[in-house]
C-alpha cells in the first residue's frame, strides 16, 4: 500500500533507463509547443492568436470555478499540461460522501472539509511544480479586480444562476475604446463545462466575440415544478407524494424550521410522510432514494463524463493560452448513452443578449400595466429570467431593491401605472443581481 | 438508508449494474496516461478488482500521468497500481511486471486468470503486434476488450466483444405504449363499461369531465369516427386535422381542460398502427444459448400476436384524478404481466434466464438489436467490407473544413501504426521529425486506398508526424473517459456501446463513431 506522501520531481536525464524492450520515453505536450504546425491557432475557425514555436510558454494565471466533479478533473488536467501555471480555485462547498464516486481528490476522511482547500492540497502534493491557491466562498463575494487578474477562467459550476453571474461579470470586464473597438487585453475567455449522466457540453466563450452564456439561457429550460393542484389534490405519481410532503406538509408541521435538504432526519421525515400519502392514494414506488432525488433535485453523475468534458475544456484553455493549435468555435455537445453522439458548432450570439450585445430591447406593453405587473411579466417570468430587478429612468428612480431605505421610498411606485412613471422616448435601465454589473436598456411603447 | 457513496451512479445503472461492476476484474496492459485514466474511471465507481500489466522497468512517464511519480525504485505497474488503489478502498489492485518486455508471444490471459472471474481487458497505447496479440487472445477466450490510444491531439477508442444482445438500451421512449389502435381486452372492457356512450360523458360533473385520462377520450372519438367512416381510421392529413377538431368539439371548456389538450397532442396514438417487430434476423446471428432461449420465446409471442410486441406496462403521467390514473395504470400493468407470463412460459431450455432478463426483453422488444463489433481491426492488410466503405464515405463531414472530420485523423493514426510495423518505431519521435514525412505519406496513401476514401489534403499526415506519438494528458483523459464509459456499458449490459471505434480530434474538438 503506497504512502500518500510520494513527491514527484521533474525528470532528469539520469533517470532515463532504456529497458530491454527498447521503449523510448514518449514526448509530451512540451515538445509539441516547440514544433511548428500547420494547424496553429491562427489557422482555426476561432483565431485568437499566432503560434510561435520558438518562444517557450509564459506562465499564465487561471481561475478554476468549482472544485467538484468537473473541478477536480480540471485541476488535474491543468497540472499535467506541461506549461507553467498559477492556478486559483474557488468553491464554497464542503465534501459529501456522495461526491467520492467521481471527485477523486477527496477521500472518506475528507468528508466535511472544504472542497477548494482539499483539492488544492492534493494537487500541490502530487504535482509540486504547480501553484494552486484555494478560495472558500461565493464567487459573488469576489470583486472585479480579483477576476481581472486571470488569463483564463474555467468553470465547472453546477447551476445556471452562478454561471449567469460569472458570465455577466467576465463579459462586463471588456472595455471598448472611443472608436468602439474592443480592447483585447480586457478579454478573458471562459471555458464552461457541464455534465448530466452520460451527457455534457463544453464551450468556449470569448466575451463580445462568441456567444456568451446569457445568449443561450433558452436552451436550459427552467426546472420543472409539478402543478400545485396536482400535488395537493390529484397526486398520481410517487414524485407528487414526495413533493407534497416537502413543499406543503413540512412547512405546515414545522413552521419555524427551515428545511435542510442535507439533513438525513428531515429527509427521513419527508420520505415517511410521502410513503403514507402514496399508500392512501394507492400509488406505488416511493423510495428513500427517490425522495432524495426529488427534494435535492439530484442529477446522476459519473466519473467518465466529467473526465471527458473537463479534459475538452482544459484542452481549449491550453490551446488558447499557447496558441499551439486551433480553438473550437465554440460549443461541443456530447451524448454517450446510446452509442456516442457529439456535435461541435458555432453557437451564434443572440442579437439582443442583455449581457454581450449593446442593443436596447424594445418592448410593447398594455397601457394599463402597473410597474409591479411589468416587473413580474416582462422581467422575471419572461425570457429575461431576472431575479429581483431594479429600474431607473433618466429622470427618476423607478424601483430600487437595495438599499432598504431606497426600496421603501420607491415601493409606492410599484402600484402606479407604468405609463405615468415614464416619458415617451425615455430609455429605462434595468439592473439585476443575476447579471452582475450589466445594465439592460429598455425602450417601452404602450399599446393604444 | 444512509447516503451511499455510489448514489449518483446508482441512478444510472441501478443495483444490478453495480453488482456486475463489483464482479468484474479489469486488466490494464500498459500504465500509460490513457490507460491509467481509463482505470481511474472504473476504480472510482467500484469495479471489483484490477490488474496492471506493464513492462517498463525504469522509464517513468510522469509528466503526463497522474498515477506515476519520478521515483525509480518502483516499476510503472506498481506505482500506478498503488496510486489507483487509493481512489477507492472497495477495490483491490495488483500488478505484474513482465520482465524482458511485453511482447506478443508472452501474453496469455488464461495463465493470468486460472479462476473464471468476469474479465475486461484494456490495452493502452500498444503497438500493432502487441495490440493484435491481445485482441486475438481476448477474441479466442471470449473476453471483451477495449483498445485506447492517445496520440498527440488524436484519441482513439475501439471495442471488441463477442456478439452482445442489447436487452437494456435505456432508450427514452417518446411514444407511449398505449395500444389505442388495438386495445387489449381489459382496456376495451374498461372503455366500454365506463366511457363508450354519449350519455355517460354528459352525466359527468365538470370536475369529473376534466379528469378523465386522455386515452379514454381518444378511444371515444375514435369509436365515433369509425362509426361514420365505415370502420376506418384517419389516414390523410385533412382527416387527422378533422379528428383533432372532433376532440376539441367534445370538450366543454377546452382552454381549461388539460386532459382534452393532451388528447389533441397525442391524437396520433388513436390512428397510428402499433409498431410490429420482426426478430428473425436476430435469431439467425445467435450463438449464445441464453440469448436463443430469450429470442425464441419472444418470437413465439410475436407469431401469436401478429408481430405486436408485449405491452410495456408503463404509462406517462397525464391529467387525471388519482383514482382514474391509478386504475388505468393498473390495466396496463396487468396486461404487461400477462404478456410476461406468456413469454416466460415459452422460455424452454436454459434455466439460467432470469425474470429480470425476460422483463427487459419484453419491455425493449421494439429496440432489440445485436451489438456486433467484429474482431479488432488490424492496420496493415485491413480491407473493409463494401458496407463499411459506403458508410465511411457518407460519414458526416464538416463542409467548410473537411479536415476537421475525425475520420481523417483515424486514417492518419492508422498510417502511423503502419509506419511502426515497417520501421519498428513511430514517425516523428526524434527531433528531426520532418524526415519521417515522406515515408508516412506512403502509409497514408496506402490507408486511403484500403479504406476507399480520398482526401487531397496532406496537412493531416504532416501533423501526425509532428505529434510523434506525444502523450498529451488532456487527450489521454478524454479517451480515458470514453473508454471507461464503454467499459461500464459492456460490464453492466446497459445502454448501447459504440460499434466499434470512437475517434477524437482534439484540434477541432470533434468526435465520431465509425464501424471498421
Amino acid at each position: 500500500m503506497s504512502e500518500v506522501g510520494m513527491v514527484k520531481r521533474p525528470l532528469e536525464s539520469d533517470d532515463m533507463v532504456i529497458d530491454s524492450s527498447d521503449q523510448q520515453q514518449r514526448i509530451s505536450l512540451n515538445t509539441l509547443l516547440s514544433r511548428p504546425s500547420e494547424f496553429g491557432n491562427e489557422t482555426g475557425p476561432l483565431a485568437c492568436g499566432e503560434f510561435d514555436p520558438s518562444t517557450p510558454p509564459q506562465s499564465k494565471k487561471v481561475l478554476v470555478v468549482g472544485a467538484g466533479g468537473l473541478g477536480c478533473e480540471i485541476l488535474k488536467d491543468l497540472a499535467l499540461s506541461s506549461i507553467p501555471l498559477n492556478v486559483h480555485v474557488i468553491d464554497l462547498d464542503t465534501i459529501d460522501v456522495t461526491n467520492l464516486n467521481r471527485q477523486f481528490l477527496f477521500r472518506q476522511k475528507d468528508v466535511g472539509k472544504s472542497k477548494a482547500e482539499t483539492a488544492a492540497a492534493f494537487i500541490r502534493q502530487r504535482c509540486p511544480w504547480i501553484q494552486v491557491t484555494p478560495h472558500v466562498g461565493n464567487i459573488q463575494d469576489k470583486n472585479l479586480d480579483f477576476y481581472r487578474q486571470f488569463d483564463a477562467v474555467i468553470s465547472g459550476l453546477d447551476n445556471i444562476e452562478a454561471r449567469r453571474w460569472l458570465n455577466a461579470t467576465i463579459v462586463g470586464l471588456v472595455d471598448t475604446d472611443d472608436d468602439g473597438d474592443l480592447d483585447p487585453s480586457t478579454i478573458i475567455p471562459i471555458v464552461d463545462g457541464g455534465t448530466e449522466g452520460f451527457s455534457g457540453q463544453a464551450r468556449l466563450i470569448l466575451p463580445k466575440i462568441t456567444s456568451c452564456f446569457e445568449c443561450t439561457i433558452d436552451s436550459f429550460p427552467p426546472p420543472r415544478a409539478f402543478p400545485l393542484c396536482t400535488i395537493a389534490e390529484t397526486p398520481r405519481r410517487p414524485e407528487h407524494c414526495i413533493a407534497y410532503a416537502y413543499i406543503l406538509q413540512f412547512p405546515r408541521e414545522f413552521p419555524d424550521t427551515v428545511l435542510d435538504k442535507d439533513s438525513p432526519e428531515h429527509l427521513q421525515w419527508i420520505y415517511q410522510q410521502a410513503a403514507k400519502r402514496a399508500e392512501q392514494y394507492g400509488i406505488a414506488g416511493v423510495t428513500y432514494m427517490m425522495t432524495m432525488g426529488v427534494v435535492k433535485n439530484i442529477i446522476p453523475a459519473v466519473a467518465s463524463t466529467n473526465a471527458i468534458i473537463a479534459a475538452a475544456c482544459v484542452n481549449e484553455a491550453i490551446k488558447y493560452l499557447t496558441f499551439f493549435s486551433q480553438n473550437m468555435n465554440s460549443y461541443m455537445m456530447y451524448m454517450g448513452a446510446q452509442s456516442i453522439h457529439s456535435h461541435t458548432f458555432a453557437y451564434e450570439p443572440s442579437e439582443d443578449c442583455p449581457v454581450c450585445s449593446a442593443s436596447v430591447r424594445k418592448m410593447t406593453v398594455p397601457a394599463t400595466i402597473t410597474l409591479n405587473q411589468f416587473i413580474q411579466t416582462h422581467l422575471k417570468d419572461s425570457s429575461l429570467r431576472l431575479s429581483s430587478p431594479s429600474l431607473v429612468s433618466p429622470s427618476q428612480t423607478l424601483y430600487m431593491v437595495k438599499p432598504a431605505a431606497l426600496e421603501l421610498a420607491t415601493r409606492p411606485n410599484l402600484d402606479k401605472l407604468l405609463s405615468t412613471l415614464i416619458q415617451p422616448g425615455e430609455e429605462i435601465t434595468v439592473t439585476d443581481p443575476t447579471l452582475h454589473g450589466i445594465h439592460v436598456g429598455l425602450a417601452i411603447t404602450f399599446e393604444n | 438508508m444512509t447516503d451511499n457513496k455510489y448514489d449518483r451512479q446508482l441512478r444510472l445503472w441501478g443495483a444490478a449494474g453495480q453488482a456486475a461492476l463489483g464482479n468484474t476484474c479489469v486488466v490494464l496492459v500498459r500504465a500509460t496516461a490513457a490507460g491509467t485514466e481509463t482505470l481511474k474511471n472504473l476504480v472510482l465507481p467500484g469495479v471489483g478488482n484490477f490488474l496492471v500489466i506493464d513492462d517498463s522497468s525504469g522509464v517513468s512517464d510522469c509528466t503526463s500521468n497522474f498515477f506515476l511519480d519520478s521515483s525509480t525504485h518502483k516499476s510503472r505497474a506498481q506505482m500506478a497500481t498503488e496510486y489507483l488503489m487509493e481512489l477507492n478502498p472497495d477495490v483491490t489492485g495488483d500488478w505484474k511486471d513482465i520482465s524482458g518486455g511485453l511482447v506478443a508471444e508472452k501474453f496469455d490471459l488464461l495463465q493470468l486468470f486460472p479462476d473464471k472471474k468476469k474479465v475486461l481487458v484494456i490495452a493502452a497505447d500498444c503497438e500493432p503486434p502487441l495490440r493484435q496479440a491481445i485482441a486475438q487472445t481476448c477474441w479466442d477466450q471470449n473476453v471483451p476488450m477495449i483498445a485506447v490510444h492517445s496520440y498527440g491531439l488524436v484519441g482513439v477508442v475501439q471495442i471488441q466483444t463477442a456478439p452482445l444482445l442489447l436487452l437494456d438500451p435505456k432508450m427514452r421512449d417518446s411514444v407511449p405504449d398505449l395500444r389505442l389502435t388495438c386495445p387489449f381486452p381489459a382496456l376495451q372492457q374498461a372503455f366500454e363499461e365506463n366511457y363508450a356512450d354519449d350519455a355517460v360523458w354528459a352525466g359527468l360533473s365538470s370536475q369529473e369531465f376534466g379528469q378523465v385520462p386522455y386515452p379514454f377520450i381518444l378511444l371515444f372519438v375514435q369509436k365515433k369516427w369509425k362509426e361514420s367512416h365505415a370502420g376506418g381510421l384517419p389516414t390523410s392529413f385533412a382527416e387527422k386535422q378533422e379528428f383533432q377538431a372532433e376532440i376539441k368539439k367534445m370538450a366543454r371548456n377546452y382552454d381549461n381542460e388539460l386532459n382534452f389538450q393532451q388528447a389533441v397532442e397525442n391524437a396520433y396514438l388513436a390512428y397510428t398502427p402499433p409498431k410490429t417487430v420482426d426478430i428473425d434476423y436476430l435469431l439467425s446471428d445467435c450463438n449464445s444459448e441464453r440469448d436463443l432461449v430469450l429470442l425464441r420465446a419472444l418470437q413465439s409471442f410475436l407469431q401469436q400476436h401478429g408481430g405486436v410486441p408485449p405491452v410495456v406496462g408503463k404509462i406517462p403521467d397525464m391529467a387525471a384524478s388519482t383514482a382514474e390514473y391509478v386504475n388505468l395504470q393498473e390495466l396496463y400493468q396487468q396486461q404487461a404481466k400477462k404478456d410476461f407470463d406468456y413469454v416466460r412460459a415459452n422460455c424452454t431450455g436454459d434455466t439460467s434466464v432470469t425474470n429480470d432478463e425476460i422483463t427487459l426483453l419484453c419491455q425493449n422488444a421494439v429496440h432489440l438489436d445485436w451489438l456486433q463489433t467484429g474482431p479488432l481491426p488490424t492496420f496493415m492488410g485491413y480491407h473493409p467490407t463494401e458496407d463499411v466503405v459506403d458508410d465511411l464515405g457518407a460519414s458526416e463531414q464538416d463542409e467548410e473544413r473537411p479536415e476537421q472530420t475525425a475520420l481523417w485523423w483515424y486514417l492518419g493514426f492508422a498510417a502511423c501504426q503502419m509506419f511502426w510495423e515497417r520501421e519498428q518505431r513511430y514517425p516523428g519521435v526524434n527531433d528531426d521529425f520532418e524526415k519521417d514525412v515522406p515515408r508516412l505519406l506512403e502509409c497514408w496513401e496506402y490507408m486511403k486506398t484500403a479504406y476507399g476514401l480520398s482526401l487531397e489534403d496532406t496537412r493531416i499526415c504532416k501533423e501526425m508526424a509532428r505529434f510523434g506519438n506525444a502523450e498529451v494528458h488532456n487527450i489521454a483523459s478524454v479517451v480515458g473517459g470514453v473508454a471507461s464509459q464503454e467499459a461500464v456499458k459492456l460490464i453492466t449490459g446497459q445502454y448501447i456501446p459504440i460499434k466499434n471505434t470512437y475517434v477524437f480530434n482534439g484540434i477541432a474538438s470533434m468526435g465520431g463513431v465509425y464501424h471498421f
